[in-house]
């Protein structure tokens, strides 16, 4: 039995031309001013509502018209973008109330695990001795205000 | 002022002790950068952004400018040793030096590769001196019709060229364009796209962008293929002085290389790219033995290692005296302009002549020490290359997100920077071109401008556009560009059926 696959250009550009409807909402909500009414702030916004669903439609259209995944293209592995994602959220949630040498610990040793490697002590280790140095260097060299250590204990 | 004149006073600014450190920094970081696979200048210098606001601009373009020059140095000996290369122009490099370095050859490669970007390098350099006083002449009399026009010409020619498809390219730049969009607007003051965030009402930040793109989308997407995590690393064999038939084979693909990358860089089409691949091709088909090509044919990497370095100075042209910028990189280098509050273009040659002529000069000594770095230390940088990936990508996220973070001291950036990593994941996985979109990004909110300006003084009659006979033609030429190349596929297409 075959089962429907889209290309990924297909999703992408369907992704693409939706994006480009939300604009175009949006930009019908854009309050204009009637002196401004000829080419005020909504005109070019318009255009490129209209770009992107155009574009995003062909480009969906010409995937879905290219032959079938054959099967031998190369595979993507999602383990290493869900660590990488994880860490990049992890940072995010961490960075003001844990710091910056905390948030950044651990975001390096996501990414080096996303990455395949498997000595986890070893990358916290170095994880930690780089962000503990480019935390003495921005802070201290370049003078950037950055959350310390537990925000509050160590400035 | 003659313009030699201007140039021994850019040269007076440039030899100054500090600059000549900052230039030295540069030209380190760029050949680093253009080593180390998944950084480039582009990033690299969006990333710099932040930090070199304290520095006056004088130190901080010129530092600039031997990055962008260094990175193309640096990029053609991970081409040669990796068969990954370092940054998009040396693609070309990274099959045919490869080769070479197989056969035990790789010195001699590292060596036609280093020379040519200096010969280039140099040429590129004293081009852009003389050319560069001749375009601001001609570009004081622009006015908002033409600086559009123009700008939609970068568009097209950008977007049409880069990259496999058209219609990719035009996704990538709209996609950009819409970027663009979110924030105040200048004209009105009125809010567009915020999404009720206050946070986006300054914009969304071209540095969080390109951040995104490049480092979070490379590492996203590079993790996510098993096939791109290895690379064997070739020893550096062979002697690094040519011998007399390397010499012989090198020099005039040095300057065909120079000639092709040039005017590919000042013209809006598409950066180093293209041109790397007709300098290949050219030489190929020059060549007194072209079965050697596809088995390590030192044509094969002079050629296009001056051709993506004489770009690199090309791209300088339109980038200083138009304010357009024609590759991702020289995007950023606008952006980090407009953070100093100077606007590229002819005026920045009379009001601030001591930053634009001693950023010049800087690049001939540049080049210098870049040959110098490159040459008789490359056994110290191919170290480099033996970094673990993991180590690698780590530390990258790690100074990605601290770049980001210190542009506004907010989180709410982070979560764009993850959103952006995402998107450069998709483009990645999907082929489309990130480059149209930055460029798009940068050069959209200045389209608008123009355009709005340009409609203003007309009193709202569209077409200033199309009667202004310098405007008109730059129209013609980019609508040309879009179609043309449709028509004779679609007309070859109905001869092969008929």
């Amino acid at each position: 039995m075959r089962t429907l696959r889209l290309s990924a250009d297909a999703i992408v550009g369907i992704g693409i031309a939706l994006l480009g409807l939300a604009f175009a909402v949006a930009t019908a909500r854009v309050d204009v001013q009637p002196l401004y009414a000829k080419v005020g702030p909504t005109f070019v916004p318009w255009l490129v509502s209209a770009g992107l669903i155009v574009t995003g439609s062909l480009m969906a259209w010409a995937g879905l018209a290219a032959p079938p995944p054959s099967g031998h293209e190369v595979k993507t592995e999602w383990r290493p973008v869900a660590w990488i994602f994880a860490g990049l959220i992890a940072d995010w949630l961490l960075f003001k109330p844990a710091g910056f040498i905390i948030a950044s610990t651990v975001l390096f040793f996501c990414v080096a695990r996303g990455f395949g490697s498997r000595s986890a002590l070893w990358d916290a280790l170095v994880g930690a001795a780089l962000s503990i140095g480019a935390y003495l260097l921005f802070r201290y060299g370049l003078n950037l205000n950055l959350p310390g250590l537990l925000a509050g204990l160590w400035r | 002022m003659t313009t030699l004149q201007h140039l021994l006073a850019g040269f007076s600014t440039a030899l100054t002790l500090a600059n000549l450190g900052w230039a030295f920094v540069g030209v380190t970081l760029g050949t680093l950068v253009g080593i180390l696979p998944g950084i480039g200048p582009a990033l690299t210098i969006a990333l710099l952004l932040p930090v070199t606001s304290t520095l006056t601009p004088d130190s901080a373009f010129i530092m600039f400018a031997g990055l962008y020059y260094g990175a193309m140095y640096g990029s053609s000996t991970t081409s040669i040793l990796l068969n990954t290369p370092g940054e998009s122009g040396s693609i070309v490099t990274a099959v045919e030096g490869n080769l070479m370095a197989r056969q035990g050859r790789g010195a001699a490669a590292l060596a036609t590769a280093a020379i040519g970007s200096f010969v280039a390098g140099t040429i590129g350099t004293v081009l852009l001196t003389f050319l560069a006083p001749l375009i601001v002449k001609l570009a004081i009399r622009f006015g908002p019709a033409e600086y559009f026009s123009l700008i939609m010409l970068a568009f097209v020619t950008i977007s049409a060229f880069l990259g496999e498809s058209r219609v990719k390219g035009l996704a990538s730049l709209f996609l950009g364009l819409a970027i663009g969009l979110v924030g105040i607007d200048s004209l009105t003051g009125q809010a567009r796209f915020t999404l009720g965030f206050p946070n986006l009402l300054n914009g969304i930040d071209v540095v969080i962008v390109a951040v995104g793109l490049f480092a979070v989308g490379e590492a996203l997407f590079i993790a996510s293929r098993p096939d791109l995590r290895e690379a064997r690393i070739e020893a550096v064999k062979g002697s690094l002085m040519m011998t007399k038939e390397e010499w012989s084979r090198s020099w005039l693909p040095w300057l065909r290389g120079t000639a092709i990358g040039f005017p590919f860089g000042a013209l809006p089409a598409g950066g180093t790219e293209i041109p790397t691949f007709l300098s290949y091709v050219t030489e190929k088909r020059l060549a007194r033995n072209p079965e050697e090509f596809g088995h390590g044919a030192i044509e094969g990497v002079a050629g296009p290692e001056a051709a993506n370095n004489a770009a690199v100075a090309g791209v300088l042209v339109p980038l200083l005296t138009l304010g357009l910028p024609t590759s991702a990189t020289a995007a950023i280098l606008l952006a980090a302009f407009q953070q100093y509050g100077l606007q590229p273009g002819p005026l920045l040659f009379q009001q601030e002549s001591t930053l634009v002529w001693g950023l010049i000069a800087s690049l001939y000594i540049g080049n210098v020490m870049l040959l110098v770095l490159n040459l008789p230390l490359v056994g110290l940088w191919v170290r480099l290359l033996s970094i673990p990936q993991h180590l690698l990508y780590g530390a990258i996220l790690v100074f990605s997100t601290l770049g980001v973070y210190s542009l506004n001291g907010s989180t709410f950036d982070l979560v764009l920077l993850a959103i952006f990593g995402a998107l450069g994941f998709i483009m990645r996985r999907t082929d489309l071109p990130v480059a149209p979109c930055v460029i798009g990004l940068i050069l959209g909110p200045m389209a608008e401008a123009h355009f709005r300006r340009a409609l203003s003084i007309s009193q709202g009659d569209l077409s200033v556009f199309v009667t202004q006979p310098l405007s008109a033609a730059i129209l013609a030429v980019a609508l040309a560009a879009l179609v043309v190349p449709t028509v004779i596929s679609w007309t070859r297409s109905r001869r092969a059926v008929a």
